[in-house]
């Protein structure tokens, strides 16, 4: 759950058309 | 019978719902707006629409019942369960919604014969397919909402099911998507704020979070274990086989997937993965706990299940009654899970509609019916859709949990395959995306009907069905001519999610 929200994060900070 | 504040509860919750309905109406003037709102979802109600069209009455039901039964081993499904909102829109979602803004996709039946470049056979196969699990998932629900109404009103189950079934058909048929996607708004609140109240009542009720855990164990050491050892359900490998054809599965559910379409702007996907992953997977785990406090009120002699197979499904209905000891706090209850029963449902069954009109009437059999026929297709069909189920559920199938296993097997074995080779893999060809799905299907009934009559397979029967899909959409696109690279390009295939800068 941790790891999963941790990953969600990181494609929020990254999503950039 | 129920006293007046319960009916007074149940019908206020009926009421604003096709309140909602007709709001809705005055604003769909064309199929667009019938089927995919217009192209007008903001972020709370794209995340909550998400929500409330993944999680169903079913799942309401049933987690607890699984946690009841299974203790721990279970959790796995509110990880990948959830998960199927992120997946959809990561994998999904940004890409086909890129696309969507230059060619005004409405149903991903478009998009499969766009990509392809095969206007009718993908087309009909998929929409045929995805009609087909559609209706076996929507008469689980309705059994759903039957359980919990003839619980709380002691009423006949055909007068559940109407008053059930009148009410969403209502506002679904006259507002479309726009009904659809405002109505789960309400109704995800609900659901979210009904079992954060509800869950840790049983819970402190059962003598509080670690007693339960404490009492699980001394019960059967394998309710605490994070998985089953090998010879029992649960074992790891079964665990992840099960845990990817829920993600994926649900993922290219049609009444899922096709909500990417109706977003407004492609800013929101930044965060919606995180809070409809997160929002939903809260919810999850609190019923869960509350079938794991089910175990020891049930061992304590608190209260006694009724005598049916699916006896562990009524475990939430019993915790309630136990622990909360006013007649009018269960109807809330039951406007939680008519909230989400009715959130899939009426998602369903707009779905069917879109299938139907859309893609067979529109698409294939007559390409020049006006908007108006199209859109008047589409009610009729809903509503139709509406009454097919209900007499489907009048008489449930004795095989309903095995029928929504295998209607959600089949989702993932039928497109998956096509739609990540679509979007990713630019050899893919239409020849092998027709075979694929035709193989993917068939053999999801075979494996299916296997597992299920003659033996227990050591991984979930979808994982067969989809290698069998994914080695023929191999094979036999390396086989064939691949399609132009003009229709690659418009559809923006290739290894990337986000489209690179023109």
């Amino acid at each position: 759950m941790i790891i999963i929200t941790l990953l969600l994060l990181f494609w929020g900070f990254f999503y950039q058309n | 019978m129920a006293d007046i504040t319960t009916i007074a509860i149940v019908t206020i919750y009926c009421l604003l719902m096709i309140g909602i309905g007709g709001w809705a109406s005055k604003k769909v003037k064309n199929t667009e707006d019938y089927l995919v709102a217009g192209r007008s979802l903001g972020f709370w109600v794209f995340v909550l629409l998400m929500v409330g069209t993944v999680c169903s009455g079913m799942s309401l039901l049933g987690v607890s019942g699984l946690g009841f039964k299974f203790g721990w081993p279970t959790i796995w499904e509110q990880i990948f369960v959830p998960l199927s909102i992120a997946f959809c829109i990561i994998f999904f979602g940004v890409k086909l919604h890129a696309i969507t803004r230059e060619t005004g996709y409405i149903t991903v039946q478009d998009y499969l014969a766009h990509r392809y470049d095969s206007p009718m056979t993908l087309r009909t196969l998929s929409a045929i397919a995805g009609i087909i699990v559609s209706f076996v998932y929507l008469v689980g629900q309705y059994t759903a909402i039957a359980i919990v109404l003839m619980w709380l009103f002691e009423i006949p189950l055909w007068l559940a099911l109407i008053i059930a079934t009148l009410v969403v058909t209502i506002y679904t048929t006259i507002g479309g998507l726009y009904a659809v996607a405002w109505a789960a708004l309400i109704q995800s609140l609900i659901l979210i704020g009904g079992v954060l109240i509800m869950a840790p009542i049983i819970i402190f009720y059962a003598g509080g979070f670690t007693h339960v855990n404490e009492f699980m164990a001394s019960v059967d050491p394998n309710l605490v274990q994070p998985w089953m050892p090998g010879g029992m359900v649960f074992t790891p490998s079964y665990l992840v086989s099960f845990g990817i054809l829920l993600m994926i599965g649900l993922a290219c559910a049609p009444h899922v997937i096709n909500n990417v379409l109706a977003v407004k702007d492609a800013r929101l996907f930044k965060w919606a993965p995180l809070l409809g992953f997160l929002i939903y997977g809260v919810v999850m785990f609190l019923l869960k706990f509350a079938g794991f406090a089910g175990i020891v009120l049930v061992k304590e002699g608190v209260f006694t299940l009724p005598d049916v197979a699916n006896a562990q499904d009524f475990v939430i209905l019993y915790g309630i009654q136990n622990a909360i000891p006013h007649i009018a706090l269960w109807s809330i209850f039951a406007v939680i899970v008519l909230a989400a029963v009715m959130s899939t449902t009426d998602r369903l069954m707009l779905t069917i509609g879109a299938m139907f009109s859309w893609d067979i009437y529109k698409k294939i059999i007559r390409p020049d019916a006006p908007d108006k026929q199209v859109l008047l297709i589409s009610k009729v069909v809903v509503v139709l859709s509406a009454l097919v189920t209900m007499i489907l559920a009048l008489n449930p199938p004795e095989m309903l949990a095995f029928l929504i296993w295998m209607g959600i097997g089949i989702m993932l074995s039928t497109f998956a395959v096509p739609l990540l080779a679509g979007l990713y893999w630019r050899r893919a060809t239409g020849t092998a995306a027709i075979v694929s799905m035709a193989l993917g299907l068939i053999s999801a009934g075979i494996f299916g009907a296997y597992y299920q009559y003659i033996e227990k397979l050591p991984l979930h029967f979808s994982f067969y069905a989809v290698l069998v899909s994914l080695i023929a959409m191999i094979i036999v696109s390396l086989a064939t001519e691949p399609v132009s690279e003009k229709i690659l390009d418009e559809t923006k295939t290739g290894w990337f999610i986000r489209c690179p800068e023109k």
